[in-house]
């Protein structure tokens, strides 16, 4: 009895130290700035993704509505141009730790998001536009691109807060001080664009 | 002579240094979830708002679906949305399940939240091209509406699940993965559980393949720990033969679980590296429905009554 508690014993003080020695490991995981750093960059294109899923909706979009509501065109142009101007858009490679190049970016989707919420508005004064079975169709991918991009940004902002905690807290500061010498803090989206309304559309 | 701490000590020391670790291994993922139902059957209906005819007419039709195709449609009813749009929850509860095949994501959602009177089919990223937005608005408008809006939630809910089901449609081209076979429940070699030899030997195979290659230097080390755990419990086991089984002090099950559930865990981690080793079957389906690991990017549509 003796002999098997004394054992268990020093069983049982090794498992604590392999215990100990698993936390002292996995704390510093080497990988985990590049690891992150791929995850946010995935998180990244998701988000361009859909944002360009959105933007190729758009000219289907203006020409349907323009059908019913040819004199319109103050609205229509606006999205023209909000469009243009969010594809047109150089993204410099470096976007993600650029906060200039990022706000740009996050300007011209908030621009063209504001253009769209405007048009479907007037849309509501079409009876025929609406019954239009493309129209609603278009309308229904475009709102579940919204929604998309917001699970997108959501994802993205979520990674991006990972990385940016591994970079400024303790043994990452200095395993990436270390190994990754040009690791930088990434831009990430302000909350409320990400929980932005997407375009509301009422089917009655 | 070192006096040996009494048992009770070991074993809240014990108990706390698991549940440390486990802590640390498990804790900090993700962002803030709603409390989510279970996932017990291809029907949750949480709000209780289906008779048992529907559930049982739903559930044959999408196992039938998924014995052909592998494809996971699943419909869940909720009491409460919790202060989440439909859209935030349906995304989350389609990837807190994993519906849908892993890789494949070809799952589908249809979430009622009848005290909110939202309804929202939530679509898997692989089948978003066959169960477009705009396809699923239909289904919505045209055939659960109308029923909703008569408060006929079975006729609603259940044309529904069937019209997304033929939307879907068109025979997959590749056969579903069979699911895992059953486990041998009492088999043993040499007087150890044969449950419990698989594990050592999984574990050390995949501890020493994770050690290895050191990609994330913790599946080694876990899976080392792990295989000191199951080694250390063969050999209580062994010391305490005339222990019938089930009938072991708590922490040694405690231990058990937790052994099962890293080999899962180490499982899961290896197949998601490719090394696909495909169901080796001492996780014990029980014949129970769960998700395949699919994953959901908000695709489908939304609507209210």
């Amino acid at each position: 009895m003796a002999r098997s508690s004394g054992r268990q014993l020093r069983l049982g003080v090794f498992l604590v130290m392999l215990i100990l020695a698993v936390i002292g490991l996995s704390s510093c995981d080497i990988n985990a700035v590049p690891r992150q750093d791929e995850a946010v960059k995935a998180a990244w294109s998701q988000v361009q993704n859909q944002d360009q899923r959105r933007a190729d909706l758009i000219p289907n979009l203006v020409e349907t509505v323009q059908g019913y509501a040819r004199q319109e065109e103050r609205v229509l142009t606006e999205v023209t141009a909000a469009r243009a101007k969010a594809t047109q858009m150089q993204v410099p490679p470096d976007i993600l730790t650029s906060p200039e190049a990022f706000r740009q970016y996050e300007q011209n989707q908030a621009a063209l998001t504001g253009a769209l919420g405007r048009l479907l508005a007037i849309s509501e004064n079409y009876p025929q536009l609406k019954s239009d079975q493309n129209f609603l169709a278009l309308q229904s991918e475009l709102e579940g691109t919204e929604n998309r991009i917001a699970v997108a940004r959501r994802d993205y902002i979520a990674a991006v807060q990972a990385y940016n905690t591994t970079l400024r807290t303790i043994p990452g500061r200095w395993i990436a001080a270390l190994f990754y010498p040009g690791a930088k803090v990434k831009e990430t989206f302000a909350a409320d664009a990400a929980a932005q309304p997407a375009p509301r559309v009422k089917f009655q | 002579m070192i006096r040996p701490a009494p048992a009770s000590a070991w074993r809240a020391a014990a108990r706390g240094a698991l549940a440390l670790l486990l802590w640390l291994v498990l804790g900090g993922t993700g962002w803030a979830d709603p409390a989510f139902p279970a996932l017990t059957g291809r029907v949750v209906d949480e709000a209780g708002i289906l008779s048992p005819t529907t559930r049982a007419q739903i559930d044959a039709l999408s196992a039938e679906r998924e014995q052909k195709t592998g494809e996971q449609i699943v419909v869940a009813t909720v009491k409460s949305l919790q202060g989440y749009t439909i859209e935030e929850f349906g995304v989350g509860l389609g990837r807190h399940w994993g519906i849908g095949q892993k890789g494949r994501d070809n799952g589908a959602i249809l979430l009622v939240a009848p005290n909110e009177r939202k309804v929202r089919i939530e679509v898997g990223y692989g089948l978003e091209d066959r169960l477009t937005d705009a396809q699923s608005r239909i289904i919505i408008e045209e055939v659960i509406l109308p029923e909703f809006r008569r408060g006929d939630f079975d006729a609603g809910v259940r044309d529904g699940a069937a019209a997304m089901l033929r939307t879907i449609g068109g025979e997959a081209p590749e056969a579903a993965p069979s699911a895992q076979s059953s486990g041998d429940e009492d088999v043993s070699v040499f007087g150890y559980p044969l449950a419990d030899v698989a594990k050592v030997i999984f574990i050390a195979v995949f501890g020493a393949v994770g050690l290895l290659f050191l990609a994330p230097v913790l599946v080694g080390i876990l899976g080392l720990l792990a295989l000191f755990v199951a080694i250390f419990l063969a050999l209580w086991r062994w010391r305490h033969a005339q222990i019938t089984p089930g009938h072991e002090p708590r922490w040694i099950r405690f231990l058990d679980k937790w052994v099962a559930a890293q080999a899962a865990r180490l499982e899961r981690w290896t197949r998601y590296w490719g090394s696909s080793s495909s169901g080796s079957g001492f996780t014990s389906s029980s014949g129970g429905f769960s998700g395949g690991g699919g994953s959901f990017g908000g695709g489908g549509a939304s609507g209210s009554w």
